[in-house]
């Protein structure tokens, strides 16, 4: 392993505690403590008896002590009690984690495929009609409002054709088989990756341009071989190189984007889990959520770094990671 | 980061951001015109009319009803008062945020360079929008703020463009600094240099003014990114409040909505797009042309 992946994986961590600490001191400003609920729900309790109840809580201690003791629990595996849930906050994150996962990388797969040849296209003939056409399309992509493309969806394919269920999970309790799940994926995914697709086409663009001008392109046209084979095998190799730590570095955007889908499709996964949490003050659910995600965003930025360094034998003697 | 389809035509012989131009143009009209407008057709915002719910359009309204019975298209021509709102204001923030950072980064260099980037790598990279969520959830009288201040009305407007801007600052500042990295070097500052001038001196009056050109083309960039936040925020109902109209709000009820009354589900929607779409393909001409890259 070299020292600069292990910088990296430091430099990491200390994002990661920076977040938590962070989001510790924000959600304890958000309104209505579990005490303050209690108070609402039962007029009797008397100030003093809200003191006591902060008191056994340990809210009336200073926030960084708080915060040091919630980190220690959280590494030792106790991430303490869901409120909303009623259950130990492992068990509802585990499958939701899961179930994001999936839907992440489902989106993240079917935009590359979409992705690829879409900007190897474009990079073929920069500023010809295709690339134009490419570019509007991908302009389209990254603005359109996420979660009303979603509705779109519904709108055409549960309203109007009936064709795909409204919603992106099968109801609570019921059995099905995994061909069934996907079903309810469809929209979900399709939702999703438009962004994605819009953003990854436009770095595969920019990258293959750029791999496009180097010598052993020249050299490859030089020897005769054919302009596909040019731009697929010459030149698509070497572009997915940068496209890679794009690529990850674009898994925070597609996680907020699949909070989104999951809250308009009721699919019950991380980014709807953090949600409901935050609104509805389950404090402990939403820290491990909150860290969770920037934890799985920071890895896979990680594995990208690792990963380049592999594929490309010049970074792996390098200095710093630069822009 | 070439996504631009070069042009050497003039800004204004090119047809595209003529197009996005004369777009953006009639919204900005009409949200200023909004008061007229309604007085002429003689509807509001806010007026609701529950014989009248999910009608579609009428002569009296002509986009016609939304759940409460209230004239959609006066809710959406107040609604884009706000949302214009919020992405001038929260893109004018995000620069300021994001060209101090930036210039800072690029002029000074070394160590502070390293740290500036690599926070803004670690924005750029992060699930933002849980976090935001968190901030968006924030009762702002638990911050020590005025009872007065925090409850007002347009507290939540407020916020909601403190809470772009904290998202959206980060196009400016890597703009803004290749652009410093590449004056830093230039005669004019060195002469500056030389002379004894301070180094906020050198920012402020050789540096600033020669990036100018990338940070109207950042500016531009982030209104549209700020428009699509704060719909996305209001959307989950964490930004512009009720009864205040906002495009994204107004999508709010939207999933019960599609099956009761489709077509109030595609126009706020569709005017977010047509907006943010405008202001990117607006902005990308800009950047062929100013940055160049």
């Amino acid at each position: 392993m070299s020292k600069r992946l292990l910088s990296r994986i430091g430099q990491s961590l200390v994002i990661l505690l920076l977040v938590s600490a962070g989001s510790y001191g924000l959600i304890g400003l958000m309104p209505g403590d579990p005490i303050d609920l209690m108070i609402q729900a039962d007029p009797r309790l008397t100030p003093e008896d809200a003191a006591r109840l902060k008191a056994l809580e340990g809210l009336d201690r200073p926030l960084p002590e708080r915060y040091a003791d919630w980190l220690w629990n959280a590494l030792q595996g106790d991430f303490g009690q869901s409120r909303l849930y009623k259950v130990p906050v492992a068990d509802v994150l585990v499958p939701r984690l899961g179930s994001t996962l999936l839907l992440l990388g489902l989106a993240m797969v079917l935009a590359l495929a979409v992705a690829i040849p879409a900007g190897v296209l474009a990079a073929a003939k920069p500023r010809g009609v295709t690339d134009r056409a490419i570019n509007l399309a991908c302009f389209a992509g990254v603005s359109i409002p996420p979660f009303w493309l979603a509705l779109l969806l519904i709108l055409v394919f549960a309203v109007g054709l009936g064709w795909l269920p409204a919603s992106g999970a099968p109801p609570a309790g019921r059995d099905t088989g995994f061909g069934d799940h996907l079903l309810y994926l469809v929209m979900p995914v399709a939702a999703l990756s438009v962004s994605a697709v819009a953003s990854y086409a436009r770095h595969v663009r920019s990258a293959m341009i750029e791999a496009m001008t180097e010598d052993w392109v020249r050299t490859a046209r030089a020897k005769g071989a054919s302009r596909a084979r040019v731009l697929w095998r010459h030149g698509l190799r070497n572009a997915l190189l940068p496209v890679t730590t794009l690529v990850a570095l674009d898994i925070g955007t597609l996680f907020s984007g699949a909070l989104i889908v999951e809250t308009v499709f009721a699919r019950p996964g991380m980014g709807k889990l953090i949600y409901d949490a935050i609104l509805g003050n389950d404090y402990n659910l939403a820290m491990i959520g909150l860290t969770l995600a920037t934890a799985v965003t920071l890895a896979a930025n990680l594995g990208a770094d690792a990963l380049y360094g592999r594929l490309d034998p010049r970074v792996r003697t390098g200095g710093g990671s630069g822009l | 980061m070439s996504i631009a389809v070069a042009s050497d035509r003039p800004l204004w012989r090119d047809p595209v951001p003529m197009i996005c131009l004369a777009l953006l143009g009639t919204m900005v009209l009409a949200a200023l015109l909004t008061p007229a407008i309604e007085r002429l057709l003689g509807v509001d915002a806010v007026t609701v009319d529950l014989f009248g719910r999910f009608q579609p359009p009428s002569e009296k309204h002509l986009l016609g009803q939304d759940e409460l019975g209230r004239d959609m298209l006066a809710r959406l021509l107040r609604g884009g008062q706000v949302s214009l709102l919020v992405g001038f204001l929260g893109a004018g923030l995000a620069a300021v945020i994001g060209t101090v950072i930036g210039l800072l980064a690029g002029y000074l260099g070394g160590r502070l360079d390293a740290v500036l980037m690599r926070m803004t790598d670690t924005v750029i990279a992060l699930p933002i929008l849980p976090l935001l969520i968190v901030l968006a959830a924030l009762d702002l009288g638990k911050l020590g703020l005025p009872e007065g201040l925090a409850t007002s009305e347009n507290a939540s407007l407020w916020k909601i463009v403190v809470i772009v801007a904290m998202a959206g600052w980060t196009t400016t500042a890597r703009l803004v600094r290749a652009a410093t990295l590449s004056v830093r070097s230039r005669t004019y500052v060195e002469a500056a240099v030389a002379s004894g001038a301070s180094t906020f001196r050198i920012l402020w009056r050789h540096v600033l003014p020669n990036v100018s050109g990338p940070i109207l083309v950042a500016v531009t960039l982030s209104i549209g990114n700020v428009i699509l936040l704060e719909s996305v925020l209001s959307f989950l109902g964490l930004g512009i409040q009720p009864p205040t109209p906002s495009w994204g709000a107004m999508l709010t009820n939207a999933q019960t909505i599609v099956w009761e009354a489709p077509h109030l589900a595609i126009w706020p929607g569709l005017l977010v797009f047509v907006t943010v779409l405008a202001i990117n393909l607006l902005g990308d001409s800009l950047r062929d042309r100013i940055v160049g890259v």
